[in-house]
């Protein structure tokens, strides 16, 4: 999902336990790599999630248990919330005093 | 009592591991594996009803309890035993872990049979200390002091079960483990100590403090059965305590808070195994059939795909030496096949349709909307979110992707694969056919997870969360920081409480013994002296005295002993004059 650019020229680093050496990487691992880096798998998931939006409005929901759950997009919209709101309020939760160095129980 | 094939699987559990020392070392993978493959069978052959019921003094012990519930968790127990067992087998110590492991799934087998409490905290304990060793094998100072934490938190918590058991006892005279209400302090203890082993905060710091210390092959088994036997144990003795629903649901979300922190990859992992047992909590305290079902079959699921989940991150640190996200990055070169295994844990744990987490986290989800609990109901839903953020893009995207590392390995020993094979396997066989687990569950099942609405609105749910990930990314940045969580109390304020020792309380001893000293022991002594004065003086005094007037009195009357009966006649004849003389003056 990142869109940063692998470095195609990984330094030789020591091997940490005698494996296979960095240049026998398999053949469809390199074009899984090809994917990730295009500007068009982003562009896909984009359509990917309008796609998704849109089958909501016509999905039956008889089944709903709350009001709120037969929205259209309540689910998407839910989800993005919920992703933020844990990010934000837990990053500021560690930095209010709870993430500490390592070596604090030394 | 029934009468019928029984065979507890457990025994042999403990006679394998008993008998491991005199397997020869070539013989040991087909002696291991042999061992779930017998329990298995031993299951499969079962009949339901109460087998090995004995009295013990004067109480009825009940080591076979065989019912729906009891048959689904020494299924998966069994299952994933062997699962742990393939994953562990390059490992050159053998008999130590192994043996650990195995009086460890013993136990866990024991506590799901067992029919009265004294049998339930007997085979509890037996978990407690065979596991400790999964971690103290590790044989670093580190693992050491968290195992020495992890077993007095157990402890602690196994006090509070026989104190509680004890207390039911003498108030009801009972020792059957069915359901009760929570009242009186007797099952107020009991359901302490089970809390203690599902991981509940605060009770939860033991869980993500000792098991990324444990060793690559115990933390797979340490993930599978502690909290999953706590599950059971609230499900069979306390279904539809209301409390456990909010805990459940804060458990799940705390367990979240504390992922995105997270730098070590088992840590994260474990405090997502807090957060999925939050659901399942959760579940027994909605109580509905649905509800218990749903803790059931997510407890399930959980064991396999957390396993699997474990399994991952422990073949990354069995390869690359490393346990930070900060110190791996670009592993999907050299081990794309452990991305793949480790992708379909993460699948599941998130609740993707197609694998097992859609199947059963959604049941203990729509339960709580069937009770109408609207807020758990989100809660619960905003927890799933953060469970993909965490195991399904973070955690992944950080050891496989990210920033290169630079580590170039390879992918780990055979059967350690085979091992995440076969769980991946089933994690993605319950998500298709979820039926087969729905069969085994304690209630019948008229769920359907695979309806329009559901699919696309967790799919919804699921890429939105995938959306924010991808807009958030540089916030998630993994840092070289440690998370203060509740073990703080007992690793810094037992520090406290040695200094309040050492210091203030020392000082208060002193000063006590300064004050004794001079307001007790001087005078007493000052008291004793003078004691001793007046009996030298007065009692010696009086007694010396008295003796040396008789002295001198005799040594007068000596002289009238003369021996002429004159003398005698003339003392006799003076006494009388001088008492008649005393008579006549007195009276």
């Amino acid at each position: 999902m990142s869109e940063q650019k692998q470095s195609t020229n990984p330094k030789p680093m020591p091997m940490e336990s005698g494996g296979s050496p960095g240049g026998s990487v398999p053949g469809w691992v390199r074009r899984v790599e090809g994917i990730r880096m295009s500007a068009g798998a982003r562009r896909g998931f984009y359509a990917v999630l309008a796609f998704l939006v849109l089958l909501d409005i016509f999905v039956p929901k008889e089944h709903a248990l709350f009001s709120f759950e037969a929205l259209p997009g309540f689910s998407a919209v839910y989800g993005f919330i919920s992703c933020v709101v844990i990010i934000i309020v837990s990053k500021w939760f560690g930095h209010a005093g709870v993430m500490t160095r390592e070596d604090y129980y030394d | 009592m029934t009468e019928g094939s029984f065979i507890h699987p457990a025994i042999f559990f403990f006679l394998g591991a008993a008998g491991l020392a005199f397997i020869p070392v070539r013989f040991r993978t087909i002696y291991l594996m042999g061992i779930p493959v017998l329990a298995g069978l031993s299951l499969a052959a079962s009949t339901p009803g109460l087998h090995g019921v004995y009295s013990f003094v004067g109480r009825e012990i009940i080591l076979g309890r065989m019912d729906d519930l009891s048959r689904l968790f020494g299924v998966i127990f069994i299952l994933m035993a062997l699962i742990g067992i393939i994953y562990g087998l390059h490992e050159k110590e053998k008999t130590g872990p192994s043996a650990a492991a195995l009086m460890y799934v013993g136990g866990a087998l024991g506590v799901v049979m067992a029919g009265d409490y004294i049998t339930v905290f007997i085979f509890s304990e037996v978990m407690a200390f065979s596991s400790v060793f999964l971690i103290w094998l590790k044989r670093d100072a580190a693992s050491l002091s968290a195992g020495f934490r992890y077993i007095l938190m157990h402890l602690f918590g196994g006090v509070c079960l026989l104190g509680g058991v004890i207390i039911r006892l003498i108030e009801t005279g009972s020792t059957a483990f069915t359901p009760q209400p929570v009242e009186g302090i007797g099952s107020a203890l009991i359901l302490i100590g089970f809390l203690v082993n599902a991981a509940v905060p605060p009770l939860s710091a033991w869980l993500s403090d000792a098991y990324p210390e444990a060793t690559v092959t115990g933390a797979v088994f340490l993930s599978a059965f502690t909290t999953k036997t706590a599950v059971y144990t609230l499900i069979r003795g306390f279904p539809g305590t209301e409390a456990l629903i909010w805990l459940g649901a804060v458990m799940a979300i705390y367990g979240v808070v504390y992922a995105v922190l997270e730098n070590d990859i088992r840590r994260l992992l474990a405090y997502h195994i807090i957060s999925q047992v939050g659901y399942m909590v959760c579940g027994v305290g909605l109580g509905t059939e649905l509800a218990l079902n749903g803790a059931s079959a997510h407890a399930f699921s959980h064991i396999l795909y957390k396993g699997l989940l474990f399994m991952g991150a422990g073949a990354v640190i069995e390869m690359t030496g490393k346990r930070k996200l900060t110190e791996l990055g670009g592993l999907y070169k050299t081990m794309p096949i452990t991305l793949i295994l480790y992708m379909i844990g993460g699948f599941s744990i998130s609740a993707f349709p197609l694998f097992s987490g859609f199947v059963s986290k959604s049941m203990v989800v729509s339960a709580a909307g069937e009770s109408h609990q609207a807020a758990i109901w989100l809660m619960l839903t905003l927890a799933s979110a953060g469970t993909f953020l965490h195991t399904g893009l973070k955690l992944p995207y950080y050891t496989f992707f990210g920033k290169d590392s630079g580590i170039r390995t390879s992918e780990p020993p055979r059967n350690m694969l085979w091992a995440m094979g076969l769980a991946a396997f089933f994690c993605i066989g319950i998500g298709i056919l979820p039926q087969a687990l729905y069969a085994l569950l304690p209630y019948p099942v008229e769920y359907h997870p695979y309806t329009g609405a559901h699919v696309v609105g967790a799919l919804q749910m699921l890429l939105f969360t995938g959306l924010g990930f991808m807009l958030l990314l540089k916030q998630l940045d993994p840092e070289t920081k440690i998370s203060l969580d509740t073990d703080w109390v007992y690793r810094k304020g037992a520090r406290g409480l040695l200094w309040l020792a050492a210091h203030p309380i020392a000082r208060a001893d002193a000063a006590l013994g300064e004050a004794y000293l001079s307001l007790i022991l001087r005078p007493l002594e000052r008291l004793v002296q003078w004691l001793w004065v007046f009996e030298r003086r007065i009692v010696d005094g009086a007694v010396n005295g008295v003796a040396s007037l008789t002295y001198a009195c005799a040594l007068r009357m000596r002289l009238i002993q003369s021996g002429q009966i004159q003398h005698y006649l003339l003392v006799m004849v003076a006494g009388l004059f001088v008492l008649l003389t005393i008579y006549l003056l007195l009276f």
